[in-house]
């Protein structure tokens, strides 16, 4: 449904939002700085007219967020975001009225979202009341009428004067859309529309949205954390990382040929209906880290399983991606050598670096010798001066210096996604925040990477 | 070997004035090892069928009658090789039949509890909110085991912990942790290892995977697939997600309006359905990877169960009643008979079975499924 030449209707530049910048109590009282949540991070996002743009990712990565930006329930901390050409946050009053009635969002849950004391009629006449549109009652009942007609709800004398509760959670959502669309919008951010609603349900309020869209000459933004539902709505999709987008593109594209290691993860977890289907398990390790203090250089380093090997390493990228573990494991003291050494039968320091290089991977990824939790380090291609290194430091572990462990490792091992929080780039028809891409070609340049 | 039997189960619900038909005559089967999937939209009855089993309705909620025949019984009815003794067996006031299997259903409040935990233990719906806060992850599982294995010693039932929360890929020092220091993934993990603790014959799965982002459904379902290999155990899952049920299950069942309207094995459920349900419900599901068709969705909504009547529960939103569909609602038949354009009832639980009159005519109906116009038919005429 894309229109042919594509006229940005929506411009994010570099927005961030962050959210707990002031001080509380305790803050001041022991004199520290606040720590804010970067729930939105140095965004860029352009939206064509007519478009279905997607937002994806996981609970906490800023998507509704984003979505609340582009709507102004949220004001940016930095950056900007332009809607036809304005920028949203300077706004006169009559503009800022005009931008009210031509964006407009739908919201998550109809169950909550719709007044319980109002009827259908007036919870779908008020944006006509606050945006003075229409001429006199019998006019505005004539487009509640319309409006609800074109959403599914006919014939609409029958709705009109029912309270939500008497009405099913589709009816419900049908709503909270004629409400959106009675003042005739050019741009509605819809988070999560139909996760509410039951399977058979909702297909037919997809549809409806679809239908509308062209009806109404609308362009959608689709949040949702479902990727079948992103991959049948939207023409285009963002993957959202801990406040990044960390890859957009064409929607098939994003979906069958992934760039960023993130999303070929993400929809490599989605389980196929398919009871057939051969299914390929996520290649990642670890959870979602804190996003008060989130990892430096690219945020997805530490559960990446195509982290780059530093110039000079000899040996493979598997190797490197767990020593890299290894290190990270011991800077954030979480390789415990009483532990690791409990019930091993090997001598201590192997038996250090046969839990602190095993990685927790599902089997078809984990290397054979790869087993609860503990490797046989000789499988691995471990150049001598690395395994020199970590024997060094499980030597320190095990004298109980933990400091002097650290140091050991602290300036090994230094792979790019670190150091650097990669640019955006593009890669095939996408665009992508990875290393992996060079910053003009669109193949993968490390060495090492298999697909 | 079969593990659980429920015969023509049948649940209410007592709301003052009139009665909620949460489950009517519900038939299945579930064997050792197996994983046995409860599908279905919101309010068809599935968590009600799951919790019925040990007993976990709400206060309103009641078995109107039925069977929940399980094969394993209260620790004082057993020899020392853990069957039921030969006189409990034989005593009509025992509900233990000849095989050895105890109704549950029968047993009162008392005794279910020996039961729960021991032999069947559940997995909660909101798992990330089933751990105790005030107390310590470890020493929530130590009182289960001390309460199902009283002479345990003590540290011991503490390794036990330990060793649990390892294998399902937690520090075992985390035990000393307290639940909100867990995150959501590990939580569910923490509540599945607690639910190991006594080692059941069968876990029941309540949405185990709802509430968590799909990396880590993707972990968690690895982890259930493993338990299951490792022990041998069986598990109900309860659950809206028909993706989830297609990689898990063994065999399905696909509910309605309290009642079954579909099961088999998994992969002639969804392979070979026969049910106009299910058919409808495969057209609004998308996938992912697969090739994009347009969504179609079944028109209506389910219905309330409130005192329904006694024509089949699909029948107003379905495309393909015909009159017979007034008289009663259809009863469980034999799909693989239906496609020889046989009607006849299914005995055995396990099969493929579809409970709809037109069973017989499966190539119509499958044809007629597969288009849009088939559906939107049913909304214009009402």
């Amino acid at each position: 449904m894309a229109s042919d030449d594509p006229e940005p209707i929506v411009e994010v530049q570099n927005v961030s939002k962050l959210f707990g910048t002031t001080q509380g109590v305790t803050d001041r009282l022991l004199g520290r700085d606040p720590t804010p949540v970067r729930a939105v991070d140095g965004v860029d996002l352009t939206i064509n007219e007519g478009d279905i743009m997607g937002i994806a990712g996981e609970s906490g990565c800023g998507k509704t967020t984003l979505g609340k930006l582009l709507v102004k329930l949220h004001e940016a901390t930095h950056g900007t975001i332009e809607f036809d050409g304005k920028d949203i946050s300077d706004l006169s009053k009559t503009e800022r009225n005009e931008f009210r009635q031509r964006v407009q969002m739908i919201f998550q849950d109809p169950f909550e979202s719709l007044n319980p004391r109002m009827t259908v009629f007036q919870s779908v006449m008020e944006p006509l009341k606050i945006n003075d549109i229409g001429a006199g009652y019998q006019d505005r009942r004539d487009r509640v009428k319309q409006v609800l007609n074109d959403v599914g709800l006919a014939p609409a004398e029958a709705y009109l004067d029912e309270f939500p509760k008497e009405l099913s959670g589709g009816e419900r959502q049908r709503v909270a859309i004629a409400r959106a669309l009675i003042v005739n919008p050019d741009f509605i951010v819809c988070d999560e529309p139909v996760s509410m609603l039951d399977v058979s349900i909702r297909a037919g309020v997809l549809n409806l949205m679809k239908e509308l869209q062209d009806e109404y000459g609308l362009t959608y933004v689709f949040i949702s954390h479902d990727l079948s539902l992103i991959r049948y709505m939207c023409d285009r999709t963002a993957i959202m990382y801990l406040g990044n987008v960390i890859e957009q593109g064409p929607t098939s594209e994003v979906v069958m040929n992934p760039k960023h290691p993130y999303t070929e993860a993400l929809f490599d977890a989605v389980p196929e209906i398919d009871p057939e289907a051969e299914r390929h398990r996520a290649n990642v390790t670890g959870e979602v880290p804190d996003p008060r203090n989130p990892p430096a250089g690219c945020r997805f380093h530490p559960r990446c399983s195509n982290i780059i090997p530093p110039e000079g390493w000899a040996g493979s990228q598997e190797a490197f991606r767990r020593v890299f573990q290894f290190k990270s494991r011991v800077l954030q003291d979480d390789l415990d050598p009483e532990e690791a050494t409990e019930n091993a039968a090997s001598e201590s320091t192997d038996a250090i670096l046969e839990r602190g290089l095993a990685l927790e991977l599902p089997e078809e990824h984990s290397l054979d010798a790869e087993a609860s939790r503990s490797i046989d380090p000789s499988v691995l291609d471990l150049p001598a001066d690395a395994e020199r290194t970590l024997r060094e430091a499980a030597e320190r572990l095990l004298e109980g210096d933990f400091e002097a462990a650290k140091a050991e490792v602290e300036d090994e091992f230094e792979s790019i996604c670190e150091r650097e929080n990669p640019a955006v780039r593009e890669a095939g028809t996408q665009v992508t925040a990875c290393h992996l891409y060079e910053e003009e070609a669109g193949e993968p340049v490390a060495p090492g990477v298999s697909d | 070997m079969t593990l659980l039997e429920v015969n023509d189960l049948s649940i209410r619900y007592d709301t003052g004035d009139a009665e909620v038909h949460a489950i009517d005559g519900v038939t299945f089967s579930i064997d050792r090892g197996e994983t046995y999937g409860l599908v279905g939209e919101s309010g068809c009855g599935k968590t009600t069928l799951a919790k019925s089993i040990i007993h976990l309705l709400d206060h309103n909620g009641f078995i109107e009658s039925g069977e929940v025949w399980f094969d394993g019984t209260l620790p004082h009815w057993e020899d020392e090789n853990g069957d039921p003794r030969r006189e409990i067996v034989e005593d009509d006031r025992y509900p233990v039949r000849d095989d050895g299997m105890t109704d549950l259903a029968q047993l009162d409040t008392e005794q279910i509890r020996d039961i729960r935990w021991r032999n069947i233990a559940l997995i909660p719906q909101s798992a990330m909110n089933a751990l105790n806060p005030v107390y310590k992850v470890g020493d929530q599982i130590v009182e289960a085991v001390l309460r199902h294995e009283p002479h345990t010693p003590e540290d011991e039932a503490h390794q036990r912990a330990r060793d649990l929360l390892e294998r399902v890929g937690i520090e075992p020092d985390r035990a000393d942790d307290y639940a909100h220091e867990y995150s959501g993934g590990m939580k569910q993990r923490a509540v599945i290892a607690m639910a190991m603790a006594c080692n059941p014959d069968m876990l029941i799965a309540d949405e185990p995977t709802t509430a968590l982002d799909v990396i880590i459904q993707d972990r968690i379902l690895d982890e259930l697939d493993e338990l299951q290999k490792e022990f041998n155990v069986s598990i109900l899952v309860v659950s809206h997600d028909i993706s989830v049920m297609a990689e898990i299950c063994d065999q399905l069942a696909v509910m309605y309006g309290g009642k079954i309207m579909e099961s088999g094995p998994k992969t002639e459920v969804f392979q070979q359905s026969a049910n106009p349900y299910t058919l409808g419900l495969k057209n609004s599901f998308p996938t992912v990877k697969d090739e994009q068709t347009d969504l179609v969705s079944i028109p209506g909504s389910p219905p309330t169960l409130l005192d329904p009547d006694d024509e089949c529960r699909f029948l107003d939103r379905c495309p393909f009643a015909v009159e017979e569909c007034r008289s009663s609602h259809p009863p469980m038949y034999d799909v693989s008979a239906g496609e020889e354009s046989r009607r006849v009832t299914a005995e055995n639980p396990q099969i493929h079975r579809s409970a709809c009159y037109r069973v017989d005519e499966l190539e119509t109906m499958r044809t007629e499924a597969s288009k849009e116009e088939t559906w939107q038919a049913t909304t214009q005429n009402r």
